[in-house]
């Protein structure tokens, strides 16, 4: 009997929990989207500090274009669900216009990858070049995508 | 009988020498139409618009303004305009017929390009395909509908002169100062404006609350907390031309729309020379 309960109330654990994956609350997702987007900003200005020899170890470059390479897959599904907060700069333009915003999901993607070879070769006008390139694939989307606030 | 040989070899080398000078101007005039952020203003919003073709509506407190069609159409756009109506226009703000321009046009920091470089941009406006497109009409409040008004906030409000630069300060200050202030007329949209809609000089770049379309600028001055003082000469560089701020974020501003048609067009010599300028100013509280 004891062992049925302790079992009956880890599959409801479970499943609660489970629920709570599947369907998060909208506050709860545009919050974990902004962490990502933060995460993604952080390497981001870390890697623009080092391809300019202003600070930190190029050592660890790879490090930061590797993170970029690991999150770049998540995007799409940090844009599942739509939410009217207030202090929430997705725009309905990504729900209403889909297959542009997936293009510009696509541009970020591919200057990831971009940067992500040149990085290898550790060349360094190579590597800000293609940063550069992938700061533009950022302001891109978020031009139409982002609710524009002043800077 | 002199040889004919050699005047048509001196004809052609006049010809081939006349015709690289005018590229030369063209493709000058082009790059200074970027640093001028003239497509913004002058190209309706949308991927079909023609550039340079205007029409694009701008809402103000004091009406809306349309930006007229600078593509050489000689009825719609500025086709008929000799050098001297072009000049007028940016160093005076008057138009071909002697009128007044209301200051959406900023001639207001216009008035300081040299000659030089008015006339390259004229080159390269007149080498576009013409567009046959008409403005509508600007839509303003009563007070100040007729160019009278226009002309009497003229006489308040705006001091015409070339742009001199400084011996004291470096090529690179003076370039920056340039661009900010005439060219590229940063402080039209970065510096504070009073009732009348004149800009405020002893207020430098300290932003704008009350922009058109409902819009406010930052303070771009060099205080450390409300301006720009944090970040350094190469992050203003990489801002103008990947729209990335110092924290890694990136702009999504209207600033952005000037990033793509306007800095990130420019040398990244001429981008350090505005960063150069932008670290010299006061530094401005507020805003």
């Amino acid at each position: 009997m004891r062992q049925t309960i302790k079992r009956l109330t880890l599959l409801i654990t479970l499943a609660i929990s489970l629920a709570a994956v599947a369907e998060p609350t909208p506050e709860d997702a545009a919050k974990y989207r902004q962490s990502i987007m933060k995460a993604l900003s952080g390497h981001n200005g870390a890697i623009s500090m080092m391809v300019r020899g202003k600070a930190g170890d190029p050592d660890n470059l790879g490090n930061h274009v590797q993170a970029l390479v690991n999150l770049k897959g998540e995007i799409e599904s940090l844009f599942e669900q739509s939410s009217d907060l207030e202090d929430d700069r997705a725009l309905p333009a990504i729900w209403e216009n889909p297959e542009a915003f997936a293009d510009a999901i696509e541009n970020f993607q591919a200057a990831v990858e971009a940067l992500s070879e040149v990085a290898n070769g550790g060349e360094m006008q190579a590597i800000d070049a293609a940063h550069r390139e992938l700061g533009k694939a950022c302001k891109g989307c978020h031009e139409d995508f982002r609710l524009k606030k002043q800077d | 009988m002199r040889s004919p040989g050699l005047l048509v070899v001196t004809a052609a080398v006049f010809v081939v020498a006349f015709a690289s000078a005018e590229e030369t101007a063209v493709s000058r005039g082009e790059y200074l139409v970027f640093a001028g952020g003239c497509i913004d203003c002058h190209t309706e919003a949308g991927k079909q618009a023609v550039q340079l073709a205007g029409g694009r509506p701008l809402e103000t407190s004091f009406g809306t303004f349309y930006s007229p069609n600078i593509t050489p159409d000689p009825t719609t756009g500025i086709g008929q305009w000799t050098d001297e109506n072009f000049l007028r226009a940016f160093w005076e703000g008057v138009n071909p017929d002697g009128d007044h321009y209301y200051p959406s046009f900023p001639y207001t920091s216009y008035t300081g390009v040299s000659r030089k470089d008015l006339l390259a941009m004229k080159a390269y406006l007149f080498s576009l395909d013409p567009v046959v497109k008409q403005a509508p009409e600007h839509e303003l409040a009563l007070f100040i509908s007729t160019r009278l008004a226009a002309g009497a906030w003229k006489l308040r409000s705006f001091e015409p002169g070339r742009f001199v630069p400084s011996e004291n300060r470096s090529t690179a200050w003076n370039r920056g100062a340039y661009l900010v202030r005439h060219l590229g007329h940063c402080g039209e949209c970065h510096t504070p404006r009073d009732s009348f809609g004149a800009i405020e000089n002893d207020r430098e770049l300290a932003g704008n609350s009350d922009m058109p379309d409902g819009d406010s600028t930052p303070n771009i001055s060099p205080h450390r907390l409300d301006g720009i003082g944090k970040w350094a000469v190469d992050d203003i560089e990489y801002f103008l031309d990947i729209g990335m701020l110092p924290d890694g974020d990136s702009t999504g501003s209207v600033m952005s729309a000037v990033v793509d048609n306007s800095t990130s067009k420019l040398t990244k010599e001429d981008r350090l020379a505005i960063a150069t300028y932008l670290k010299s100013v006061p530094a401005q509280r507020g805003e």
